[in-house]
């Protein structure tokens, strides 16, 4: 049994707005999954119903194979939104109450607080604590009870960037333990730094599934230079390979519509007599892949309302 | 169970204000059968010795201190209200339930502190009662008669607490609570008073809403005068109206359901 999570037709309303729009999509155990998509689009929503804290309008989920029960909840351990404590209780105190709940010994209280680096301040009270610090004890009480699925919405949001690089230190210290992660992110650069999968959400629907290498088709572009430049768009123009040539200023980029690798681009240049002085060859970053999924998804229903 | 008190005590017992208000209460309460005799409330300069009056003996005893103590139960109630809107302002109660707390053992919790407070009110009440009694009786009476008025007296602050429950879980907000909580005895009087407008009727329906009715379980205690110059108490003896009772079970059941009901449809 592999699934950890899955699924199935998804939806919630609130009066007339579809908040998650008949969404299905599954994970598997072992590895980490970025949850993806602007504001609004349905990331917290989702997670708040397979957490039992939003009533579903329709779908149904199932944990570990299973319907749905709060025993599920007791493998899992999960942060959403924000760190949220009792303020006034030391962050030992506030790990003791998740303890209780999670029915797990307080040996571990320990433990966990020294993996995100807030032993010390064990005694402290919640509301002294800065945000990095709040994060991070919320991710020792998601571990408590060392979960199979860790489940992170928005961890790094509004934090500096060492606290960022903290809590990126830690999400990857837990994938290596072989949990299975999930990590809801509007920031598409952390998302690409430690998932190996995604899941991309746009207005309530979900659009893709899968690992971040297949989320899209494309074969990458060219970022060429040579000396002679007008003579060298001009050749790339003539080959087959390429679907778009842009020249900027000193810098010609071509994007591929068959595979084609930089030493043999190179050889047939030289055979045209062309000597480059740059070239790179590159594919599309997560960001600029995202945006072309969003972007066609959003033409598709363009079109699709003028047929209509 | 245990483990859902072992929580609530953690959230509760850590809570300054929340101590403070328990402790300060329950010390009035255990020492209330001592504070009594020595308060004389004076009127026009003449002084009034309680004791003197016959509050003090059995059977009277049983309903003057029930009916006095109701009142320390809005110190619990603050406490209810807060102990619960606070898991909504922390959003703790999201985190608890994403924790592995089903909404059940949520509310369950929430009760569970509901009762012991009443309970442990109660018993204290029933020894200040006992010890009082036994110390002003001089004529030999039976001692547990009119002793039903301890069980009025933990019946209406059961509900008390109850109402604050839904009250909270329903408004989240504990300064709007507070005010329904107290808006809400002179709402009910209000109705009655207009039903009695024209009507010589011996029932009236809103005697049943659920301060009203309340209210019939512990009766401001009565006075006759001849009692007193017969060398009696001053004061009389109220019957108890069993029929309140069951009036006040339906409301616990009532508003158990309704807060469940409340926090199961909410998406939090």
């Amino acid at each position: 049994m592999n699934t950890v999570l899955e699924i199935d037709k998804l939806s919630k309303h609130f009066g007339s707005l579809v908040a998650v729009d008949e969404i299905s999509f599954s994970v598997e155990k072992g590895n980490v999954y970025g949850l993806l998509g602007p504001n609004g689009s349905g990331k917290t929503t989702t997670l708040g119903m397979i957490l039992n804290v939003v009533n579903p309008s329709k779908g149904s989920w199932r944990w570990f194979g299973k319907t749905h029960s709060s025993d599920s909840l007791k493998r899992i351990g999960a942060i959403i939104e924000r760190p949220n404590f009792y303020p006034y209780l030391s962050a030992a105190k506030n790990l003791q109450i998740v303890a209780s709940i999670k029915q797990v010994p307080y040996s571990q209280i320990d433990e966990k607080l020294k993996l995100v680096d807030l032993l010390h301040r064990k005694n402290d009270r919640f509301y002294a604590f800065s945000l990095g610090m709040k994060q991070r004890l919320a991710i020792a009480a998601a571990l408590l009870n060392n979960p199979e699925v860790l489940i992170l919405d928005e961890p790094t949001n509004g934090l500096d960037p060492q606290g960022i690089i903290k809590i990126r230190e830690i999400i990857k210290q837990i994938a290596n333990m072989g949990t299975t992660i999930i990590l809801a992110s509007h920031l598409l650069d952390e998302v690409e730094k430690v998932c190996s999968h995604v899941v991309v959400l746009n207005k309530g629907k979900s659009i893709y599934c899968g690992t971040v290498e297949n989320m899209s088709h494309e074969l990458g572009y060219f970022e060429l230079a040579a000396a002679n430049i007008d003579e060298l768009v001009t050749i790339l123009e003539k080959m087959p390979y390429f679907e778009k040539i842009v020249r900027t200023q000193n810098i010609v980029s071509a994007t591929l519509k068959t595979d084609l690798d930089a030493e043999e681009l190179n050889r047939m240049l030289v055979n045209h007599g062309i000597y480059l002085n740059h070239l790179v060859k590159r594919k599309n970053n997560l960001e600029q892949q995202f945006l072309n999924l969003i972007k066609n998804e959003t033409d598709v229903t363009t079109a699709q309302n003028r047929m209509e | 169970m245990l483990r859902l008190l072992k929580i609530e005590w953690n959230k509760i017992y850590n809570y300054k204000t929340a101590r403070i208000f328990i402790i300060i209460y329950f010390a009035l309460l255990a020492s209330m059968g001592y504070l009594v005799t020595v308060i004389k409330p004076s009127v026009d300069n003449m002084s009034f010795d309680l004791a003197q009056l016959g509050a003090y003996i059995f059977p009277y005893v049983w309903q003057n201190i029930t009916y006095f103590a109701d009142f320390g139960s809005i110190f619990l109630g603050v406490i209810i209200i807060t102990n619960i809107t606070n898991e909504y302002s922390y959003r703790t109660i999201k985190q608890n339930l994403i924790d592995g707390l089903t909404k059940k053992e949520f509310l369950l919790s929430k009760l569970s502190v509901s009762l012991i407070f009443a309970v442990l009110s109660t018993v204290i009440v029933f020894f200040a009662c006992l010890l009082l009694g036994l110390a002003y009786t001089q004529n030999p009476v039976s001692i547990f008669h009119g002793a039903e008025f301890i069980l009025g007296y933990f019946l209406k602050i059961s509900v008390f607490f109850l109402f604050c429950t839904l009250l909270a879980f329903w408004i989240r907000r504990s300064g709007f609570a507070f005010i329904v909580v107290i808006l809400w005895r002179f709402v009910e009087t209000i109705i009655l008073g207009i039903e009695k407008i024209g009507s010589n009727s011996t029932f009236y329906i809103s005697n049943l809403l659920p301060g009203n009715a309340l209210a019939h379980l512990l009766p401001v205690p009565g006075i006759k005068i001849q009692n007193f110059m017969t060398g009696g108490s001053i004061f009389s003896l109220s019957d108890f109206q069993y029929q309140y009772c069951i009036a006040a079970i339906v409301y616990i059941v009532l508003f158990t359901v309704l807060s469940y009901r409340l926090l199961k449809k909410r998406d939090l």
